[in-house]
């Protein structure tokens, strides 16, 4: 059966990237929330990336009302109705996303029987862990997803020990509705990415610190050096600083090594709210800018 | 036999019906994917719903034409690109929908709403033989040395870069008319085949076959659109991308959406509201007609050296039957070549109404000739069914 109608649950970041990308491929989208605020943000943030593509020639004002058109916005759950496959995309708490899907499941097994594909859209934590309360463990996968959602072609497809291969092949799908490159992973914590990502970002700010180089220049010298599309702190401050934070401290949990220690310059931005690209400031200033300029400070 | 006949586009579908030639029923269903759509006011948000509306209306009891849906025997769909693969109308199997498939990528407007046309009907008609009519058939006759790009030949051969040229249909349609009104065979006739719409096209129709045309690999070359831009340096988009830091999508969107005579007047895409406010004096909306006109004079010029003369050009589609400022601005100060308009009869044409604007003396004619690529489909469609 085509997945035509999926329900995303959390209206952050990741949500509502999502959301807009699943709606500009021609799904159709319900946006649930727990607050008014949560949701109203949600839309102002999609509206301001339709914006931004506006500008830069990529879409007409025709194909934003269309594609907005697509999304309804709820805070009450009993809204959603009838949809073929719910993402949950609200932060990385392994006990309430395991709530969450108990909630989901007796919300969605009672009104669609038997159809629904579960999605978490963890970056780090384990699939069977976040099934645990569950009744149809099966039925739940995992889709990394990487922030801003419409630019980002990639999804880590994580599988759980109870994962179908039905519910992997539906994510699949879904994945290439969305225009987006799947790769499968097992549940090890980071997967690929954030593994991959954190003990390179720390890494740079270690430089950094010690008085090697700058900011600006780390974040040149891999762009040109080695091909990367951004530098570290680049990539630190469009992640978002409190999820790279979060990624280390999980990762330093889980895994025991001193390289994925979170970072106390990374602790002290997040501390005084400034995250990255999403608030306008994190290790550089992005008030003001309309682009991808980046400004330095 | 009774022929439906769809032109699916991406926010609108056209319908006919035809029993035969006669035309029973005809429809369009506006901005799908929208709260606005309409079809008596009801809302559509897909080209399935929308294709089940018009079936709908067509059985209604108190203003449809039909008793049954059963009593549509074939479905024909306008498929603009057709590649190599398609010099003539076909039978749309599930082969022929792969193909289809794969030129989605070289008219990524227009392709996918043509299938979203054939999977509804296949899902809602599952007996009904469909056809499709490809825009891109007609200009299958253009010699090698026509739609060749002067770039490396291993693109033709790997990647089967080349012209292909569209609104074929209609050129093959208004050529065949214009031979009527001349009262000449087509087989003896050197013609202009003018189709100007939100996309426009030329077309140099020699002895009844079509051997250059403006529009190319796409539909975005030749001349300047509503909304795409037509002929460009080819230097302009990759400066562009750098100078701006576009990617791919974005540098494609701003060609073919955000350009034409809409980019150069920032006013409109429609023809209409660029002459009202040209008269009221806009510069840029003046300069918008002006490119388009001035482009379109240059091509027709071209093709008369091509062919080696004329006997009619032909203006046909929205604006080419219904903008006497923008066919004036074209045709005049062409003395040299034959061309006199009759400007009396050039402003005094009504919509719809075939006719000679041309003077008497005018060596080579100006017809207009109301376009109906609808009926062309139905004909196709109505033998190719009958012959399965």
């Amino acid at each position: 059966m085509e997945i035509r109608r999926i329900a995303v649950f959390g209206a952050g970041v990741m949500g509502a990237g999502i959301a807009q990308d699943a709606a500009a491929h021609g799904l159709e989208v319900v946006l649930v929330d727990q607050t008014e605020s949560g949701l109203s943000h949600a839309r102002q943030s999609i509206e301001n990336s339709l914006n931004l593509e506006l500008q830069r020639w990529g879409i007409t004002g025709s194909e934003k009302k269309i594609l907005l058109s697509h999304i309804k916005f709820t805070v009450n759950p009993g809204d959603v109705g009838s949809v073929d496959l719910v993402i949950e995309a609200i932060p990385d708490d392994l006990g309430a996303k395991q709530d969450l899907f108990a909630q989901l499941e007796a919300q969605f097994e009672h009104m669609c029987p038997g159809e629904i594909t579960y999605v978490s859209n963890t970056a780090i934590l384990s699939i069977t862990d976040i099934a645990l309360k569950m009744v149809n463990k099966e039925r739940l996968v995992g889709m990394h997803f990487l922030a801003p959602v419409p630019a980002i072609k990639l999804v880590e497809m994580v599988r759980g020990v109870h994962t179908s291969q039905t519910t992997v092949d539906r994510a699949k799908e879904l994945a290439r509705r969305m225009g987006k490159t799947p790769v499968d992973v097992l549940e090890n914590p980071g997967y690929i990415t954030a593994r991959l990502v954190v003990p390179l970002i720390n890494e740079a700010i270690m430089v950094y610190q010690e008085g090697t180089a700058s900011k600006e220049d780390i974040d040149v010298a891999m762009r040109l050096g080695f091909g990367f599309n951004k530098g570290p702190f680049a990539l630190a401050d469009q992640i978002g600083l409190d999820i790279v934070l979060g990624w280390s401290e999980n990762l330093f949990r889980e895994l025991g090594e001193t390289r994925y220690r979170p970072q106390a310059l990374i602790r002290n931005l997040a501390r005084r709210g400034h995250l990255g690209v999403k608030t306008g400031k994190g290790f550089y200033s992005y008030e003001n800018c309309v682009d991808n300029v980046e400004e330095k400070i | 036999m009774k022929v439906l006949v769809l032109n699916c586009g991406s926010s609108s579908i056209k319908y006919k019906l035809y029993d035969d030639d006669q035309q029973l029923a005809e429809g369009l269903l506006e901005k799908i994917g929208t709260a606005q759509a309409q079809l008596n006011h009801t809302v559509i948000l897909e080209h399935q719903a929308g294709i089940e509306l018009i079936l709908k209306a067509l059985v209604d009891p108190e203003k449809g034409v039909l008793t049954s849906i059963e009593d549509i025997q074939a479905v024909g769909h306008r498929v603009v690109h057709g590649a190599e693969s398609f010099s003539e109308s076909t039978l749309i199997t599930p082969e022929v929908v792969a193909k289809i498939e794969e030129c989605i990528d070289i008219a990524p407007l227009h392709n996918p709403p043509n299938l979203a046309g054939i999977y509804s009907i296949s899902y809602l008609l599952p007996k009904v033989p469909q056809v499709a009519v490809f825009d891109t058939a007609f200009h299958q006759t253009m010699p090698e040395k026509a739609f060749i790009y002067a770039i490396p030949y291993v693109f033709y051969t790997r990647n089967h870069i080349r012209k292909y040229g569209f609104h074929g249909t209609s050129h093959y349609f208004v050529s065949h008319e214009a031979a009527a009104i001349l009262g000449r065979p087509i087989d003896e006739l050197k013609l202009i085949t003018c189709h100007l719409g939100n996309g426009s096209s030329i077309t140099a129709v020699d002895h009844g076959k079509s051997v250059d045309t403006s529009m190319g690999f796409t539909p975005l070359e030749g001349l300047p659109m509503g909304t795409r831009c037509g002929d460009v340096d080819p230097a302009v988009p990759l400066y562009i991308m750098g100078k701006e830091e576009l990617n791919l999508q974005q540098i494609n969107a701003l060609l073919n959406k955000h350009s034409g005579v809409l980019g150069i007047s920032g006013i409109s895409n429609d023809f209409r509201a660029l002459e009202e406010e040209a008269d009221k004096g806009d510069k840029r909306a003046t300069l918008a007609l002006e490119v388009y006109c001035y482009k379109l004079k240059k091509y027709i010029g071209s093709y008369i050296a091509a062919m080696n003369g004329a006997d009619a050009i032909v203006f046909t589609g929205g604006i080419g039957e219904n903008s006497d400022v923008v066919r004036e601005l074209v045709v005049k100060d062409m003395e040299f070549l034959g061309i006199e308009l009759d400007a009396d009869k050039n402003h005094a044409k009504r919509r719809g109404e075939a006719g000679d604007i041309s003077m008497p003396s005018s060596r080579i004619k100006v017809l207009i000739i109301p376009t109906n690529e609808e009926l062309v489909i139905a004909r196709d469609t109505r033998r190719i069914a009958a012959a399965n």
